[in-house]
């Protein structure tokens, strides 16, 4: 353990004399408590990882340095960050004794030992891997992340293990900024030699001592950065298609009207009606993105009353039953005797029902059944809201997916239009604002139940909570 | 599909497209331009409209489900019968084809939607006169 090494190396420097002990450990006692404490701010802040990519590195880096230098350190001796074993070792001084002078020994070393196990765990703590190497690439330090990203040997001192296993940039930008000196740092993207290619963002910065400069090489993968980049541009490209999609056709019948391709009356009001239809279609997409956007950054909030759910179906069958009896089918309502009743926002639910009613309407054949029921669950003290239809069914491949954004079950877009989004506005109304849970249970060929739970009051919503958790 | 002028001895287009809309479009302008038009819903039902009944030229959309505009075109650069028939690719993707994408499935063409249908048709008729050309 370099650790062990240095509280060695520490024990081997110490003089006779109490006095020649104080002026060797005074400074970086104090000196090492700055750094240190900023980084445990930090971490109790949960800032410390964007804290060590800036002006934190040199902090950082001379924590690691004090483990393996201390000698380092440019503040005078005068600095008393903490005053116990310095005062301790001015008595002793004071007194000349030797019993005093060995007591005053016992608690420097107590409290290097103390203070040093502290700054060990915290550098140890950290996601990141925090390598100290000096000009020739030799480790003086090494974390345990840096251990796990880069192999055990490379947390021994003394070797170039480390620095062996990082991409070879690394060393030159090690020595350059070594050379540099200053305030001079490097960041690098850069991937490790491992079984994955670990994608990382390394820095490097100078640690300047009295005898010799070292170099801090902080290391961080960014695998979870990548992949929300990635998922990222996944939807921008989805949002782009979907959006792209009903403006071509407006672009195109506009243009079609105003060139005067239109054979007849009947014709230009079908482009019209067509221009209407696809105006309609990207506005429903535009308020369907800007809903999830507002859900997901936490901005919408849900108002809560008790919402009679046996009610609010009355009234979402209510809405549908026109288009239902246009393509004959049979839309029924089954209610528990029981009240159905919990603190929920009326709106949203009315939304997430009219939604599900409408899928099923859309996938079911002409001369179809659904039905929505209206439960509750003594057990989870919640209220269940059941669609069921014996439409068409989804695929279980699809399954997995269909709450996701912009995702369409194949085959099913030609049925009918749609936004690709309905259902993850469900999901994020269902789960992410009340609290509950949405899912779905499905058949090909046989039709689908779409079902939802919402907790009844605030306990059965913790529950639902810790359990999602 | 639509055989509708199918007999007579003008350019004959295919015009593949899941969205109703563009495909009627698309159809309804070159009609106009007094081009015989076989309309897909699919990249499949494309692929056996070409087999069956030929082409001068394909205007496929990208992104269709089941077989892709790609999969489509890739499958008619490995047909000997088909593999001369020129492709113009409609995308909403929002980003062009992956490079060397379009050079391997003979695409000859790529069309950001939303388009022009009146620049659709002079790239149409571009194209058409540079293979008559190169012929």
């Amino acid at each position: 353990m370099p650790l062990e090494r240095n509280q060695e190396r520490n024990r081997g420097a110490s003089t006779p004399t109490a006095a020649a002990k104080a002026r060797v450990f005074l400074p970086w006692i104090g000196l090492l408590s700055v750094p240190v404490a900023a980084v445990a701010a930090m971490l109790a802040e949960g800032s410390a990882a964007a804290w060590m990519i800036g002006a934190g590195c040199a902090a950082l880096a001379y924590c690691a340095t004090a483990f393996c230098m201390p000698s380092m350190g440019g503040a005078s001796e005068d600095d008393e960050d903490d005053e116990r074993p310095a005062v301790a070792a001015k008595a002793a001084v004071g007194q000349g004794g030797s019993l005093a002078a060995a007591a005053a020994k016992d608690v420097l070393l107590r409290a290097i030992e103390v203070r040093s196990t502290e700054r060990t765990a915290i550098l140890d703590a950290l996601a990141d891997g925090v390598i100290l190497v000096d000009l020739h690439g030799e480790t003086r330090f090494a974390n345990k992340a840096a251990g796990a990203m880069l192999g055990e040997n490379a947390t021994v001192a003394g070797t170039r293990d480390a620095i062996g296993a990082l991409p070879p940039q690394v060393l030159r930008a090690v020595q350059a900024v070594v050379e540099a000196g200053g305030t001079e740092r490097r960041r690098l993207e850069a991937e490790l030699r491992d079984h994955g290619s670990t994608p990382v963002v390394i820095h490097v910065g100078v640690v300047r001592g009295h005898s010799e400069s070292l170099a801090a090489i902080m290391v961080r993968d960014v695998r979870s950065e990548r992949e929300a980049d990635r998922m990222k541009s996944e939807f921008v490209a989805k949002a782009s298609h979907e959006l792209r999609t009903p403006l071509a056709s407006l672009r195109a019948y506009a243009e079609l009207l105003a060139d005067g391709e239109v054979g007849d009356d009947a014709q230009r009001r079908e482009f019209a009606g067509i221009i209407l239809s696809e105006t309609n279609r990207l506005g429903a997409l535009v308020d369907r993105m800007l809903d999830i956007g507002r859900i997901e950054s936490g901005m919408a909030r849900a108002t809560l009353e008790s919402v009679d759910f046996g009610e609010l179906g009355r009234q979402c069958v209510e809405e549908q039953q026109g288009e239902a009896n246009r393509r004959m089918i049979a839309l029924k309502l089954s209610r528990a005797e029981r009240a159905a009743v919990a603190q929920a926002d009326r709106p949203l639910m009315k939304q997430v029902i009219l939604n599900l009613l409408s899928n099923a309407l859309k996938y079911t054949p002409d001369g179809g059944e659904v039905s929505l029921e209206i439960d509750t669950d003594n057990l989870a003290r919640a209220v269940v809201v059941s669609v069921k239809d014996n439409g068409l069914g989804i695929p279980e491949h699809a399954l997995p997916r269909l709450f996701g954004k912009f995702y369409r079950v194949e085959n099913h877009e030609r049925i009918a239009k749609g936004t690709g989004l309905g259902l993850n506005l469900c999901r994020n109304i269902v789960e992410a604002m009340h609290g509950g849970q949405i899912g779905v249970d499905s058949k090909v060929g046989v039709g689908s139940r779409f079902w939802f739970a919402i907790p009844m009051d605030q306990s059965a919503r913790d529950q639902t909570a810790r359990k999602a958790a | 599909m639509n055989m509708q002028d199918f007999t007579s001895d003008r350019v004959r287009i295919l015009v593949a497209d899941d969205e109703a809309y563009i495909l009627q479009v698309v159809a309804l302008k070159l009609r106009n331009a007094g081009f015989e038009v076989l309309t897909a819903y699919d990249g499949e039902e494309a692929l056996a409209t070409v087999r069956s009944y030929g082409a001068d030229l394909v205007v496929t959309d990208l992104q269709m489900p089941g077989l892709t505009g790609i999969a489509l075109a890739r499958a008619m650069a490995s047909d000997p019968k088909l593999a001369g028939i020129p492709i113009m690719m409609l995308t909403a993707r929002g980003h062009l084809l992956h490079e060397g994408e379009a050079d391997s499935a003979n695409i000859a063409r790529v069309v950001q939607k939303p388009f022009s249908p009146r620049a659709l048709l002079e790239e149409i008729e571009a194209l058409l006169a540079e293979r008559r050309r190169a012929a």
